[in-house]
Order: structure tokens, then sequence, then C-alpha cells
């Protein structure tokens, strides 16, 4: 399983990064390869190329704000492999967000 | 060279005189209130009051307790002179917002200025803010009662 996503949150200081390290950590734990771009304060980081989109089974946005190169998903979208949370959530359930993404 | 700058680049973002342990507070205001006294007293901020609304126009957005009794309610704002990673433990924990069930006692206060000219500080807090996920470090965020230990914990980030 190949996951990628992206996080974003209004002052992108701190729940950027957070939601960053529990889907990380969450897809670690279940042996998936994870690629997360954060698009925070410090600019945008570890930048999904659409090769990696194309390539990953599931899309996770855990955004809280509009996000640069959106249109590098709407293949996914279409085939309806995109899920779309708060930060937040990522942070507090990640297990849960991921076991959503995976009955997609 | 003047003092002024020297003295100011001393200032660390995060630093053992913003830590407390054990603060009798209850409320969310309370907390901030306590917190930005310290900020202030120590000039990473130049208007509390100010950098107080910040804060609470963030919290009104979605509010900041994250789970597991931690919050971190944050601002960025041009009254903040230096970015900071303030650190207060409360003696209970408390429910930290009307609009959210999530309790709070391990608080993060942060503070960054509108443009922020220092990408180290940012990842400072970026990378302290991950290392919350993390079941070992609450733990001892939770049970240290020395801020000196604290301190060391919190600098001991790898950037």
């Amino acid at each position: 399983m190949k996951i990628v996503a992206v996080t974003a949150c209004p002052t992108g200081v701190a729940h950027t990064y957070m939601a960053q390290e529990a889907i990380e950590k969450e897809c670690r734990k279940r042996g998936y390869d994870v690629k997360v771009e954060t698009q925070g304060s410090m600019g945008i980081e570890n930048e999904l190329e659409q090769e990696d989109v194309d390539e990953a089974d599931l899309v996770i946005l855990a955004i809280a704000i509009g996000i640069e190169g959106e249109e590098r998903f709407e293949d996914k979208e279409e085939q309806g492999k995109v899920i779309t949370v708060e930060p937040g959530e990522a942070i507090k359930r990640p297990a849960e967000l991921l076991n959503k993404a995976e009955n997609l | 060279m003047n003092l002024t700058s020297l003295d100011e680049d001393k200032l660390e973002v995060i630093s053992e005189r913003l830590i407390s342990v054990d603060c009798h507070v209850s409320t969310r205001e309370e907390a901030l209130k306590y917190l930005i006294t310290q900020v202030k007293q120590e000039n990473y901020v130049d208007d509390g009051d100010r950098f107080f609304q910040a804060v609470m126009e963030r919290e009104k957005e979605a509010s900041t307790a994250i789970g597991d009794l931690i919050a971190i309610p944050h601002g960025k704002t041009d009254v903040v002179k230096r970015p900071f990673v303030a650190f207060l433990r409360s003696d209970q924990a408390f429910r930290w917002s009307d609009a959210s069930t999530e309790a709070a006692q391990l608080i993060f206060l942060i503070g960054v200025p509108k443009e922020s000219e220092s990408k180290l500080h940012l990842k400072i807090i970026s990378e302290l803010s991950k290392k919350l996920l993390d079941e070992a470090f609450k733990e001892k965020l939770m049970t240290y009662t020395n801020p000196k230990e604290i301190y060391a914990l919190l600098n001991a980030i790898n950037v």
C-alpha cells in the first residue's frame, strides 16, 4: 500500500507538522509506503510530484485551508481515492483515519 | 555592536524561564494569562493583550486541544518579537474550551512573529510539536517535577 498526503493549517506552525507525524507513524506501523507533503510556515516541504500521486493507492488531505497544487489529485479524486479531514482529526485519531481511507 | 541586539540574540526559542510546573490554573484564560505574563516579562512579546487576542482568535477557528491532555494554543502576530515555546503544566486537568470536550493539563503556548525571519526557529517548533505524539515524551512531561529537567527534555530536540 502506498499513501500520499498533504497537511496544512491556518498558522502553519504546529498542526501541519503534527498531522504529518501522526500519518507517517500510523502508516509505518502498518508497513505502508508513505510520503507527506507539508504546506506550512516553512513553505512547501517534501513536495509530492505528480508521479508520487499517480503511484499512490490513496490520498489523504489533512487540511484546514486551501492548498497549492490541488490539481495533482484530480484523477485520484475521480477514482474516489481521496479522503479529506481536519488536521486535528489526523492528529487525534490517525488509526481511524487510516481505517476509513482503506475502505474507500 | 550594540548591547540591545546582543541581548536579543540570547533569547532562545525554549527557555527554562518559560517553563512552569504544577501551576494552579483551571481555565484556558487563566493558563494563557499566566503564560503571557511570563513571555512578556522575558521580552518575547511586547503587547500581552494583543497577543492574547490573537491566540483567542485562533482558538475560535478550532480548539487547539489535541487530545491526551495536551493543548497548543498559538499566535502569529507582529507583537511577537522572537519565536518562543512556553510550557505550563497545571496541577490538575481541566476542560480546555466550551467548544470541545478535550481536557488539558500540558499546555504549550507558541508565538511566532508575523514575518518569520528564521526558518531554524520554525523548525524547532515543528519538531517539538511532532515529539508531542511520542508516548514516552508525554509521560516525562507529565511526571518530571523540576523545570530544569523539562527544559533539558524540550531542548534535546534534534533539528
